[in-house]
């Protein structure tokens, strides 16, 4: 099979050096009054092209901009909404993250482009493939407070935000943008009803254009569940094989019928892979996946690392990919 | 009368009702941040920087008795973040690097890589220190076990169980040691107790390695998690005082206690500490009536939602003092 190298979703915004330090201090000086927007937006840009220069150097095929402009998975979409208000701080997963809580307040619409300007910026600056990300209807809606009346359930605020997505990944589509990804961890924590998933990606799905359209879910065991995500209408599905070891055993058995991006590499703790296990490990699957592209990738965004060694961790992925070759 | 009175009695310590105390850190005033940065360049030497974190902590213990604060904190002035003080201090440790954990905020997560051992006290002499600036008690400051090992990358355990248990061996350790240095209350933080709701009967076996059998009164805080998936299990960890973040939820964590009654002490945050906007007496008094309703007066203390170091000093202290203001009008208004 025919290994792609992609970078999962977001990356370290500052690092060790004093350069690498530039955006941490720009928000601070913002908060004081002591610099614009306009300045802030400016090191957001120098430090996005860091990022990707830096995917490109550790040979990675499919950058992101390391979701640079984030403060957190779900209210830097959230925020944009009519209809939110953006709460408190909780933990994100199990992680020691912390997200400020989307509270739905009203009926929920779109106002503007959510990552228009991003993108626009990704595709300028970066060579290649490229990958924009979004967090998932279900995920957003299940990580939220719902304080209105205008919705009864999580599924009714996760419909209306699957509407509101579809025209950003239409957006992203007209954008060109070559891979979207949407980000469902909350699929492990609470498994959703699969009809409604299958509907709300068929959503999405009729808006991409061009672009694969991925699912990706991590921070949990999909096992369970692998077979209600063969079923969905998405041209790749993005696994974390490090919540499980069973994982890569059951797709060996089970085989798939979509392209596959596996989170091989722990995008929470520093230790670093066997690469040579890793590319066993990849090999097992050359039976069932003989036809398709196999996309490298880490369990979850790489924020969770220090900059340091998410940089080691995506030179690991050009390390397994030889020794794949190697071994071929 | 409940035993966590019988046994605060016992140790000596004779407290008003809704006793008022803090999380734990303060921030740092600029002279104390501009000494680490110089410290770290090597422009000063270790004990300059220690003659500067002994001043501005007698100056928070000085706030705290102004304001009439009842168990106080020396405000960690000495340390920087709440991992990485005792992974800096115990061995099998290496130094982290930045990751953020919200926001603009960021802290050096470090690295288990090998054995962990206690080789000598922490925190021992910050506690005699600061216990000797003020009559008032003086809470002994610990992280737990549990939180350590998930705030931590491990490149050594075998597993999250290993690391935690061999971790639970060290804090103990250095309870003995500030039991042994005087200290009667004594908090074990585990802000990473609601992390992963399987995992909860392993931060209940760790915190008994700590506590058990030791005379002294032991406080948990924890904060910022999903409460509603780990309680009331969550109270069999075995601390006489939970101290929670209530305000940052809205006291939302009442629904649980409505669901079943708290059954051990709760000292409720009720100042938001990620917030720059200074909350009303009013709606102190409003969050305290609402806590009153489900809990009972005689198990209530008071304090902040978290430690208030993410605010500016003049913020923390605005916080601090309206959280006693509040605390003290109740008091007022129970004692009439």
């Amino acid at each position: 099979m025919k290994l792609k190298l992609a970078n999962h979703s977001h990356y370290p915004k500052i690092g060790e050096t004093d350069e690498q330090h530039k955006l941490r201090r720009a928000y601070h000086l913002f908060d004081r009054q002591k610099i614009t927007q306009d300045q802030v937006l400016e090191a957001q840009k120098e430090t996005i092209q860091e990022v990707i220069e830096e995917q490109q150097k550790a040979g990675v095929d499919i950058v992101t901009d390391g979701q640079i402009r984030w403060n957190d998975p779900l209210s830097h979409l959230m925020k944009s909404l009519e209809g939110v208000e953006i709460g408190g701080l909780l933990r994100f997963f199990d992680t020691n993250f912390y997200f400020r809580q989307p509270k739905i307040v009203g009926p929920l619409l779109k106002k503007a482009s959510l990552l228009k300007d991003e993108v626009a910026f990704l595709k300028k600056v970066s060579k290649g493939e490229s990958k924009a990300v979004l967090t998932g209807p279900y995920t957003l809606a299940l990580l939220s407070q719902i304080e209105t009346p205008a919705y009864k359930s999580v599924e009714e605020v996760a419909q209306v935000l699957t509407e509101i997505l579809a025209e950003e990944v239409k957006e992203l589509a007209e954008a060109r943008v070559s891979h979207i990804q949407i980000e469902e961890p909350g699929y492990a924590l609470v498994q959703p009803n699969w009809t409604w998933a299958q509907a709300s990606l068929a959503t999405l799905a009729e808006q991409k254009g061009k672009s694969k359209l991925w699912l990706t879910t991590y921070f949990g065991d999909s096992v369970p569940f692998y077979s209600k995500l063969q079923e969905l209408p998405v041209d790749v599905l993005g696994l974390d094989a490090t919540y499980s070891d069973k994982l890569l055993g059951h797709i060996q058995k089970e085989g798939s019928d979509k392209e596959l991006a596996l989170g091989l590499l722990d995008g929470r703790n520093t230790k670093l892979e066997n690469s040579k296990e890793s590319a066993k490990a990849l090999h097992s699957l050359d039976q069932v996946l003989k036809n398709g592209v196999c996309y490298v990738t880490t369990s979850c965004g790489l924020e969770y690392l220090p900059r340091d060694k998410a940089f080691k961790k995506l030179q690991l992925l050009e390390d397994i990919k030889r020794e794949y070759q190697r071994g071929a | 009368m409940r035993p966590s009175v019988d046994k605060l009695k016992a140790l000596g310590l004779n407290l008003p009702i809704f006793p008022t105390t803090s999380v734990g850190s303060f921030p740092k005033p600029d002279y104390i941040k501009k000494a680490r940065a110089k410290r770290e360049k090597g422009e000063i030497s270790a004990k300059d920087l220690l003659q500067l974190e002994e001043r501005a902590t007698r100056e928070w213990i000085e706030f705290q008795e102004k304001i009439g604060v009842d168990v106080l904190v020396d405000g960690e002035m000495y340390r920087g973040d709440m991992v990485a003080y005792f992974a800096e201090e115990l061995k099998g440790f290496s130094g982290g690097s930045f990751v953020r954990s919200y926001g603009n905020r960021y802290y050096r997560k470090p690295v288990i890589t090998g054995q962990v051992v206690w080789e000598k006290p922490m925190t021992v002499e910050w506690w005699k220190k600061a216990q000797a600036m003020t009559k008032k008690p003086m809470k002994g400051m610990l992280t737990g076990p549990y939180t350590i090992m998930d705030w931590c990358f491990n490149e050594y355990y075998k597993d999250r169980e290993a690391t935690c248990m061999a971790l639970a061996q060290v804090i103990r350790k250095e309870v003995e040691a500030l039991i042994d240095a005087g200290a009667k209350i004594i908090q074990v933080d585990e802000p990473a107790c609601s992390v992963r709701p399987s995992e909860l009967p392993l931060v209940i076996k760790s915190m008994n390695v700590v506590t058990q059998g030791l005379p002294a009164y032991f406080v948990t805080h924890i904060c910022y998690g999903d409460f509603g998936k780990i309680y009331p299990e969550m109270t069999e960890i075995p601390v006489e005082n939970f101290d929670l973040e209530m305000s940052n939820s809205e006291n939302n964590l009442l629904d649980c206690f409505r669901s079943r009654s708290f059954p051990k002490d709760l000292t409720a945050g009720i100042v938001d500490v990620h917030n720059h906007e200074l909350e009303s007496q009013e709606v102190l008094g409003a969050r305290l009536r609402q806590i009153l309703e489900v809990v009972p007066a005689e198990q209530l203390w008071i304090d902040p939602d978290c430690g208030l170091k993410t605010r500016t000093v003049e913020e923390a202290k605005q916080k601090l003092e309206a959280t006693v203001r509040a605390a003290q009008a109740l008091r007022k208004s129970y004692s009439n």
